[in-house]
């Protein structure tokens, strides 16, 4: 359970484009066609290993319906890394990324790292936005940009492990202030500076110990 | 309990020429056992244990017909027909030996007996009057030369195909008739039976396991009939047919006691059987010590077994005590609220006892119906405006040019979105998925509240109340409920996403949590999980989505008992109910759990969790404490 980092991830995008799917394939590694429609916000968490390093992704999946956008933009702070999502088959999800894109950049960190991805890759047959116009806008707006697919678990390991090796980069760089939790980014209860592993400590990750009994 | 197929043994009974021929083939004795033995390859044998042998006992008639048989145990009639067929050909006398576990043993005089064998053992008994004590070789001469219908009447034997043997079987003045409603005899090791010697006593003793205690009363006009025939199984020991050793065991079963209602089929009857415990022949004599040892290793698998039956009895008896109790109070709260409250819902929906009933949860017969009162219909909804709005709906639905204004296009994109989540609501009923039966009912039910309220227009979440709606009562009606119940404080800010108003409420929510719970208050707190978290989903379907269906029934019972103020107290109640493991949860256990609510709630103990918790601060209520957060929230 020990890790060095912990990021914390959130997905955004229209509803029905497959977060819930998404997320479910990367912490699960399973495919559920008929899915709950999400409310609110859901949760997910994975270990990854990045140069060696362990860190643990908490993943936020938004509900995706516009009603929601006012409750969804507080979850955006604190966000070390975005997930916007739109499904190939639907080009109405691609045009609302103007949106999702303004909000998003607006509420998070200026250093937040987002991730295009047009979901559903599976469905050739259905498509009606090109890869090249995704590449397009991720071009335009200086995104990383994925096609993947929840269903055949294409890509999906690779979207959410490039946007963790990215802000990986940015702690390196040192464009991240590991220290200010705002940025998303918490450093491993072992690895951190201010709290030495004690020997014996039980080695619960939270630090808090609420002090009762 | 394994069922047999009764046209199966039906023929085989019917047809003793067949088995006559077969039996030629296959056994080399008389009809009479190669009947019983067809019976016993003809049977389905996918159950262990699973035989009946059926000994008809008719009074009035010195001989008693019996036959063998391999029946379900519920199928009276039917074997109350085969019986009468039989009478023509197969006259076998019997002098059965009925172990009575009744106190009052009398049967009736057309009542079958139902005996029990073991085929692990294949032991499958005939029973017949041994009038001449004779001896099996005897028999076995004589058969060639009589009858089929002398020979079955003559023969009492039993065939065992696994040591291809024949066995008589005698027929004491005792007669068994095990209770009914006890659980089947279970045999945890068939072997026990071919090396373990016993007493005839020893044996019926533990022969009936549970039931042999009540075992006994020598019994009846039959026996007193044929006081001859008492000697005869004595001679038939003495003359040591098969060895000094042999035993029966004896198991009793009445089919007559069978409870023939479904709620009890799945309750086994005590059983009658004869089980020989004998060695096959072609094996070697056991040492004294194995015998022993065999003879101790029997009784610590019978005592097991009995220990086995008595736990599960208890347990079955006590499952089925609440499960009477449950549907006795189901029955009287349909009583309660169908007669008195439903005629006259003013005066009777808050009395104590209406209140009572209603706590332990609505029977779903009336639930559509008490919901619909509850909720009533302030916003006058008609029928006719359903349907205009429903046409409209589907109107809107069909037309594929996209409406101008910029009102009818909100509109137009939450009518999409209807469409996404239909098949995304109660996913595992698989009713509302495409093409399934209430798919169009809740599309066209979200739709038409659409176009009555194009303000509000469709938000996620509110497909689960219609769903729920839409489970309990016609598609009108839940229309009227959903319009209506969607108007009241908390929903219309939901809905509406009123931010200040849905705080407001999360402020109320959090000094009753901090009241009720303060320990887990400060972990939350201390973790960042606040109450949007988990909170939204729960309000938003008021838990249809967060709980297993008939769990959020019982809730939305009481939320339209009580009010809004429920739905938070449920909240504090899952809380209650999880309070130590949330207690060492981290922020992201802590809302994976939350959101994600375990599959095996028990309503139970989530009722008395909620009873411990209570909507309230001290003195101030619910909705006082919220009064204060809203104004609070207004002014900031």
């Amino acid at each position: 359970m020990s890790y060095a980092y912990l990021f914390k991830y959130i997905i955004i995008g229209d509803t029905g484009v497959g977060k819930s799917c998404l997320l479910l394939q990367f912490t699960d590694k399973r495919f559920q066609p008929v899915h709950d429609l999400t409310i609110g916000v859901e949760f997910g968490a994975r270990m990854i290993t990045i140069d060696g390093k362990q860190i643990k992704l908490q993943i936020w999946d938004t509900a995706g319906q516009e009603a929601f956008r006012s409750i969804t933009r507080s979850y955006y702070r604190g966000a070390a890394g975005a997930l916007l999502v739109y499904d190939i088959t639907r080009r109405e999800t691609f045009s609302h990324l103007t949106t999702w894109l303004e909000d998003a950049r607006q509420h998070s960190n200026s250093n937040m790292v987002i991730m295009l991805i047009g979901n559903k890759s599976d469905l050739e047959s259905r498509r009606e936005v090109k890869k090249e116009e995704g590449e397009a806008f991720a071009r335009e707006h200086g995104l990383v940009f994925m096609e993947t697919s929840a269903k055949t678990a294409a890509n999906v390991e690779e979207a959410f492990i490039n946007t963790a090796k990215e802000i990986y980069e940015k702690i390196q760089e040192g464009v991240f202030d590991i220290n200010n939790e705002a940025n998303g980014i918490k450093i491993g209860p072992q690895h951190s500076p201010t709290n030495p592993s004690l020997p014996g400590a039980g080695g619960k990750d939270g630090s808090q110990g609420g002090g009762c009994c | 309990m394994k069922t047999l197929d009764p046209d199966n043994e039906a023929s085989s009974c019917l047809n003793p020429n067949n088995l006559l021929i077969e039996s030629k083939a296959l056994l080399k004795c008389n009809s009479d056992l190669a009947q019983s033995y067809n019976v016993l390859k003809q049977s389905p044998m996918g159950h262990k244990g699973q035989y009946y042998e059926s000994v008809l006992s008719k009074s009035g008639v010195v001989t008693q017909d019996s036959r063998s048989h391999s029946l379900p145990n519920d199928l009276d009639e039917k074997n109350k027909m085969i019986n009468g067929n039989s009478d023509n050909y197969e006259t076998c006398d019997i002098n059965t030996k009925l172990l009575n576990n009744n106190e009052s043993p009398p049967h009736s005089p057309t009542q079958d007996l139902w005996f029990k064998t073991w085929p692990e053992r294949c032991e499958k008994i005939k029973c017949n009057d041994a009038e001449t004590s004779q001896t099996c070789d005897k028999i076995m001469t004589n058969q060639h030369k009589v009858t089929l219908n002398e020979a079955l009447q003559n023969i009492s034997l039993a065939y065992s195909p696994v040591t291809k043997q024949l066995h008589l079987v005698h027929n004491e003045q005792q007669s068994v008739e095990a209770e009914h409603k006890k659980p089947g005899h279970k045999r945890n090791d068939p072997g026990s039976f071919s090396s373990t010697l016993s007493s005839l006593s020893d044996a019926s003793q533990s022969g009936s396991l549970l039931d042999s205690e009540g075992r006994s009363s020598p019994a009846s006009s039959e026996s007193g009939a044929k006081p001859k025939t008492k000697k005869s199984l004595g001679n038939f020991f003495n003359k040591n047919v098969f060895s000094s050793n042999s035993v029966w065991k004896i198991f009793s079963k009445t089919a007559a006691d069978n409870p023939g209602s479904p709620q009890h089929q799945n309750v086994v009857v005590s059983s009658a059987a004869l089980i020989q415990h004998m060695r096959p022949s072609n094996l070697p004599a056991k040492t004294e010590e194995e015998e022993l040892r065999h003879r101790e290793q029997y009784k610590a698998i019978v005592a097991a077994a009995k220990k086995k039956e008595a736990q599960n009895s208890v347990a079955k008896q006590k499952q089925q005590r609440l499960q009477l109790q449950l549907e006795e109070q189901y029955a009287s709260s349909t009583k309660h609220f169908t007669q008195n409250v439903l005629p006259n819902w003013d005066n009777m929906y808050n009395t104590r006892k209406t209140r009572d009933l209603w706590w332990l949860g609505l029977p779903s017969s009336i639930r559509g119906k008490v919901w619909r009162l509850a909720i009533g219909n302030d916003l006058n909804l008609s029928q006719q405006l359903y349907e205009i709005c429903l046409s409209r709906a589907q109107n809107r639905l069909s037309s594929p040019e996209p409406p101008k204004s910029e009102s009818d296009i909100d509109q137009e994109s939450s009518m999409d979105v209807i469409q996404l989540d239909i098949s995304r609501t109660f996913p595992n009923l698989c009713i509302f998925q495409e093409g399934g039966p209430y798919s169009d009912v809740l599309h066209s039910l979200l739709a038409a509240y659409v176009c009555y309220r194009p303000d509000v227009g469709y938000v996620q979440g509110m497909s689960y109340i219609a769903a729920i709606l839409i489970l309990n009562m016609e598609p009108f009606d839940a229309f009227v409920c959903f319009a209506n119940l969607l108007n009241k404080p908390l929903h219309i800010a939901a809905f509406t996403l009123n931010q200040n108003q849905i705080q407001a409420y999360f402020n109320a929510y959090n000094q009753i949590f901090n009241y009720n719970l303060p320990k887990l208050f400060a972990h939350f707190d201390n973790s960042g999980l606040t109450p949007d978290l988990y909170l939204l989903d729960w309000i938003y379907t008021v838990f249809a989505k967060a709980m297993p269906l008939d769990v959020a029934c019982r809730v939305w019972d009481l939320f339209l008992r009580d009010g809004e103020e429920f739905i938070f107290r449920t909240a504090l109640g899952i809380l209650h109910m999880n309070q130590e493991q949330l207690m060492k949860m981290d922020f992201l256990h802590g809302s994976q759990f939350l959101t994600r609510l375990p599959d095996d709630l028990s309503v139970d103990q989530l009722f008395k969790s909620i009873q411990t918790v209570s909507p309230n601060v001290g003195k101030q209520s619910f909705n006082q404490i919220l009064d204060k957060c809203s104004s609070t929230m207004n002014e900031s």
